[in-house]
């Protein structure tokens, strides 16, 4: 089992690259960056455009902005520094210190990486490949020949304190970081938490509600099975299966938004919010709740409470059951102590699935009722092309798909003694 | 044409091995040695009786030698061909020379094509005659085994498991080969019928000159069909013999521990039951030595007598048992008895 | 055992199961069986009547639809539904249902009110010659409707849209999109599915591995967020037939995945069977076992799985259309005339507006009725696949 775990993870860490490496490459494709809209604003200074696009690195090759957003993803590696190279350290006179003592520096700065010096003794043999990437990534004007007048090891002259000093930048251990978005000029941490915990709230109300309500019914259709409630709740499974997520949210919309005002037109707060107390507060986050977590957990009812009402009939046919009744026991008891456990264990394995779901799986709802979570913030970032946003989005939509498929995977395990990963 | 009197398969140091896989990485973990070094021939117009219980490979050394599944080493010599080196272009060819009818009368038929494709099928791979002589022929086939020419148009969901068995020998049959391997033919029918479909094989085998590898669990089978018999266990063959040899004087305690389940149809007579310790052994791990060794009773037999230098203890069942000691350091190989070279066991208290 | 019967070639007939001589009746295939047993399943028969009227509404579409899907008249905007009278305004029967023209005029909340033109009544008429629309996807043009009124009245049975164009026409001619979009994506995604999922379960090995883990790759990304991507990449400039085929590339490159890998897994238990080894055996070379073997298998599963994922595609272009991404205007489609019935006011006002959306679930529904019925119909055990 722990063995079948690792192998999981392992294998997940490649899938989250490959799948960083699709999304990246997807969004690539589409022409233009989101720069090109505020280029044609006649009120931005070409200049500052420019000077974001080189700060955000978009004017250089596809795989080293790629490189770039994993470096700066992952908690090991090149620490961004201020002229905006990664492989290249500039030392600035303004540190204070004399730029004449190289190799004290180099011990000071050095203790995590112990290859350090024999990697810095090689460097004169390899700058034709390392030079490639600072000559295009530094956007302020540094000078080509700067690495190499620094591998030459030859300090300035005191007397030229313009010509700035570069030392290799070594990898090290420093916060995962999701980039900045481009639109809110702030870093996409701070962007996405807020939809992220809108998203989770109606989630997990919705999850809560489907449950509640899907196993009671399911119960009650399995043991009425073929009477006239049975066929009436197969009859609304039927309906919720197919009818679209964002149709019935426009249904609701017209019925108790539109004809009536029994609730409010999509969002999830209303305008005067700031003013109200505690206690209003969370009523009308539950006011505006209401009609995406009814779609969200019809959608989910119908089949939930069609596997709950075949797995009750499933062991209701079981021996173990006729014997119970053979023995005498009343009948409550057969169905609430005997057959119930066991219908209803094997459906903790639908939690990882929707797990999996969280994010990204009301995407289109929240677009659709103006809700102000991950799919409405994904939405926005898509059409404008706010690269990082999207990224952040997307991968975490897809750690959830990951964790989710394994959590599923490991409670059938636990669900099923008969299964066992070896 | 070779020599008529060599044997039409001679099949030597057969080993199938299957991987098992595992851990982070799934590395080769472990082989399952489902056939672990088989000898045997097969004369021609002759069948050979492979006898062994479930798991003993018995199935597997059938398929390996036609080539349906790798072996691991070894040599299979088809009428002085070697199967083994052979092309796809060359093992399609000799295909039309070894066929094979299998146990599972349903599984082993496509149930979407219909009688007349299923017969049809390796004719028409083997651009064999033409179309309307490949019908001529799934008719004139099916009456050979019993049915009826106007059933090539049925599925086979519609016949029952005796009839389906006779539609898979008439496949092996359509393209006129010299050898068929019989994979426990009989042994998913029911008895009043098993004895339709031996006759059926066995008719056929008198009309074509035909030879057999057939396979069984069941000694029982075997004697009425096989003019020599070889006894598998664990991927093994530990006794091979003609058929009066093996059923008059078995010579491994494993085939007497066999025989003796065979009942005899004459009350008068009286037959010593054997009765066999234990299961059969896992082949991902068998045990050293002679891998009967755990289960075998002449060896504990012997060693109430020996001395206590040439005995040891194993486990089996969880019990102690003194057996001798030699059963679990040597392998025994297939050696011929001194009286009868054509009769061949591997026990090493017995050689 | 012992005694040899030596009549060999008595047919057993006291078996159970066993096919006599001459059996009267068609030989079953498993085909006819699964035919014989969808007929059964009624839900599933009223889902394959309401698609067949569907599909043909939708390959007839010029001729069944009153109005072409593009004609607009402003006089009209917003109308609600037609009203189809049989007495008239003097309290006379008339078998003929007839309507009147009415025209609008603004109340103090700028809402339209509608009146009535009671001075003539326009008869409905079948097979009338109106505006010239195209049919069988514009391959032919026709001039004569199924049904329609003399101008300048307008027969909208559900109403106008904002520039005054009847709903119910544009339904039609949208099921150009949404009614073929399913089929379309799900025998792409069908093919390279059937081709990977072929390979990856016959052939193996290291091939099998590159594949499963691209499958799952597909599979782990999260779809609708992929979907928008995607969609965002088709340049601005395309045409509708264009943007409907990027769409329908778009939908299946999300879900090919799923169907390679339960091929892959059908392949697998399949390649491994007797009558796969028999045909092996036979000599029968690798091209030909799977595709007359293997392949053939997994076709039973095929249809239910294509049945079962046609509504995943409509709904999948509708929730894309219904955001602004798709098919664009004027092209109709059910989700792109929805989403002008999204803001509060629209549909409050103009809830005809929501008609599309009935639609989609009505169509959605009879596919997985039919699906449902599909699978019980062609469960391997009753139709001769498999042991019973």
């Amino acid at each position: 089992m722990g063995a079948y775990i690792i192998r999981r993870i392992l294998i997940a860490l490649g899938m989250l690259i490959g799948a960083s490496l699709l999304g990246f490459g997807v969004m690539k494709l589409t022409p233009g960056t989101y720069f090109d809209l505020l280029k044609m604003n006649p009120r931005i200074s070409q200049e500052h455009v420019d000077q974001q696009i080189a700060r955000y690195g978009l004017n250089q090759p596809v795989y080293v902005q790629y490189l770039r957003w994993l470096d700066n993803l992952l908690p090991f590696g090149f620490k961004p520094t201020e002229s905006g190279s990664y492989l290249w350290v500039e030392e600035s006179p303004a540190a204070g210190r004399p730029a004449q003592a190289p190799p004290e520096d180099e011990e000071e700065e050095s203790p995590p990486a112990a290859s350090e010096p024999a990697e810095a003794a090689t460097q004169p043999t390899q700058p034709a490949t390392l030079e490639t990437q600072p000559a295009t990534q530094t956007a302020q004007a540094t000078p080509p020949a700067a690495g190499a007048a620094t591998l030459a090891a030859s300090a300035p002259p005191a007397g030229q304190p313009a010509m700035a000093k570069h030392k290799f930048n070594w990898p090290r251990f420093k916060w995962p970081n999701l980039g900045e978005s481009f639109e809110h000029q702030e870093p996409v941490w701070d962007v996405i938490t807020r939809p992220m915990l809108n998203t989770l709230l109606l989630n997990l109300v919705a999850i809560a509600l489907t449950w509640l309500v899907a196993l009671p019914l399911g119960i009650y259709a399995a043991l009425n099975q073929h009477k006239l409630g049975d066929l009436v709740l197969s009859a609304i499974s039927f309906v919720g299966m197919s009818l679209p997520g964002f149709f019935m949210a426009l249904i609701l919309l017209w019925l108790f938004a539109g004809m009536s005002n029994f609730l409010p037109p999509g969002g999830l707060r209303s305008a005067t919010y700031d003013q109200m107390t505690g206690w209003h507060k969370l009523l009308d986050v539950a006011w505006h709740l209401i009609i995406p977590a009814i779609v969200l957990t019809i959608g989910g009812l119908a089949g939930l409470q069609r596997i709950t009402r075949g797995n009750m009939l499933e062991v209701l046919r079981q021996q173990y059951v006729t014997t119970a009744r053979a023995k005498g026991l009343p009948e409550n008891r057969v169905i609430y102590r005997h057959a119930l456990r066991n219908a209803i264990n094997p459906l903790i394995t639908i939690f990882g699935y929707e797990l999996a779901a969280l994010f990204s799986g009301a995407a289109l709802l929240e677009i659709v009722l103006d809700y102000p979570g991950m799919g409405q913030l994904m939405f926005t970032a898509i059409v404008s092309k706010d690269e990082p946003l999207v990224m952040a989005g997307f991968m975490l939509g897809a750690i959830l798909l990951l964790l989710g498929n394994l959590v599923a995977d490991l409670l059938l395990a636990v669900a099923d003694p008969r299964i066992s990963y070896s | 044409m070779i020599d008529a009197a060599a044997p039409l398969l001679t099949v030597s140091d057969l080993r199938t091995w299957f991987p098992i896989r595992r851990g982070v990485f799934s590395r080769v973990h472990a082989y399952v040695r489902a056939v672990d070094g088989v000898d045997f021939t097969v004369s021609r117009g002759k069948t050979l009786g492979l006898v062994g219980e479930s798991g003993s490979g018995k199935t597997t050394v059938g398929r390996t030698l036609l080539r349906l599944i790798p072996k691991t080493t070894g040599q299979v010599f088809f009428d002085g061909q070697d199967v083994m080196a052979l092309g796809s272009g060359e093992l399609r060819r000799l295909r039309r020379r070894m066929q094979i009818v299998f146990q599972d009368p349903f599984g082993s038929l496509n149930p979407r094509m219909t009688v007349g494709s299923i017969i049809t099928e390796p004719m028409l791979v083997h651009g064999l005659y033409d179309r309307r002589e490949r019908k001529r022929r799934a008719a004139e086939l099916l009456e050979r085994v019993g049915l009826a020419p106007e059933h090539v148009n049925r599925y086979p969901h519609e016949f029952s498991g005796g009839q389906r068995q006779r539609i898979g020998i008439a496949r092996a049959l359509s393209v006129q080969p010299d050898f068929i391997v019989c994979d426990e033919p009989v042994s998913a029918l029911d008895v009043s019928i098993q004895g339709q479909i031996l006759n059926l094989l066995s008719d056929i085998q008198d009309e074509l000159g035909l030879s057999y590898l057939f396979i069984a669990h069941n000694l029982a089978v075997v004697e009425q069909f096989a003019d020599d018999v070889a006894v598998m266990y664990l991927g093994r063959i530990v006794e091979t013999a003609s058929r009066q040899d093996i059923y008059a004087h078995p010579t491994h305690p494993y085939t007497e521990a066999l025989l003796s389940a065979v009942p005899i149809p004459d009350p008068t007579l009286e037959r010593r039951h054997v009765r066999l310790a234990g299961e059969v052994p896992s082949p991902v791990n068998p045990p050293a030595g002679c891998a009967f060794h755990p289960r075998c009773p002449l060896t504990r037999k012997l060693a109430q007598d020996a001395d206590v230098k040439e005995t040891t203890t194993i486990f089996s069942d969880s019990q102690p048992v003194r057996i001798m000691a030699r059963c679990t350091a040597e392998r025994p190989s297939l050696r011929p008895l001194a009286d009868n070279p054509a009769h061949c066991h591997a026990c090493l208290m017995r050689q | 055992m012992t005694q040899i019967p030596q009549n060999v070639v008595e047919p057993p007939a006291e078996e159970p199961g066993a096919l006599a001589r001459g059996v009267p009746g068609r030989p079953l295939s498993p085909l006819s069986i699964a035919w014989r047993n969808l007929r059964k399943h009624r839900l599933a028969m009223v889902a394959l009547v309401v698609l067949i009227i569907m599909y043909l509404a939708m390959l007839c579409d010029g001729f069944v639809a009153p109005y072409p899907y593009n004609a607009w008249d402003r006089q009209q905007a917003y109308h609600p539904a037609w009203n189809l009278h049989v007495v008239d305004a003097e309290g006379r029967f008339h078998l003929r249902p007839f309507v009147y023209v009415s025209h609008y005029e603004f109340d103090p909340y700028r809402n339209r009110i509608w009146r009535e033109d009671t001075s003539r009544a326009y008869p409905l008429k079948l097979l009338v010659r109106g505006q010239t629309g195209t049919m069988l996807f514009g391959l032919l043009k026709t001039g004569v409707h199924l049904y329609g009124v003399q101008a300048p009245a307008r027969l909208y049975l559900l109403g106008a849209d904002w520039q005054g164009r009847d709903i119910l026409s544009r339904i039609i001619f949208g099921g150009r999109v949404s009614l073929t979009i399913g089929i379309v994506g799900t025998a792409i995604a069908m093919i390279i599915g059937m081709i990977v999922g072929g390979i990856s379960g016959y052939v193996g090995g290291a091939g099998d591995t590159v594949l499963q883990r691209i499958c799952e790759l597909i599979m782990l990304i999260p779809g609708f967020y992929t979907l928008m991507i995607l969609y965002n990449t088709l340049p601005a400039s395309l045409t509708s037939m264009q943007v409907y085929f990027g769409v329908v590339v778009i939908l299946a490159f999300i879900s090919w995945a799923s169907l390679a890998r339960v091929i892959r897994g059908m392949v697998l238990s399949v390649k491994s069977s007797d009558f796969v080894m028999a045909a092996r055996a036979g000599g029968s070379s690798p091209w030909r076992v799977v595709t007359r073997h293997v392949l053939p298998s997994t076709f039973s599963y095929a249809i239910v799985a294509a049945s079962l994922q046609i509504p995943a595609y409509i709904l999948g272009e509708a929730g894309l259309s219904v955001i602004g991404m798709g098919v664009q205007e004027p092209a109709p489609t059910w989700g792109n005339m929805l989403q002008q019935a999204k803001s509060v006011t629209e549909m409050t006002f103009h809830p005809w507006l929501l008609w599309p959306g009935v639609a989609i679930f009505l169509t959605v529904m009879a596919f997985n009725f039919l699906g449902d019925g599909l699978r019980d119909a062609l469960d391997p055990r009753t139709v001769g696949l498999k042991k019973e």
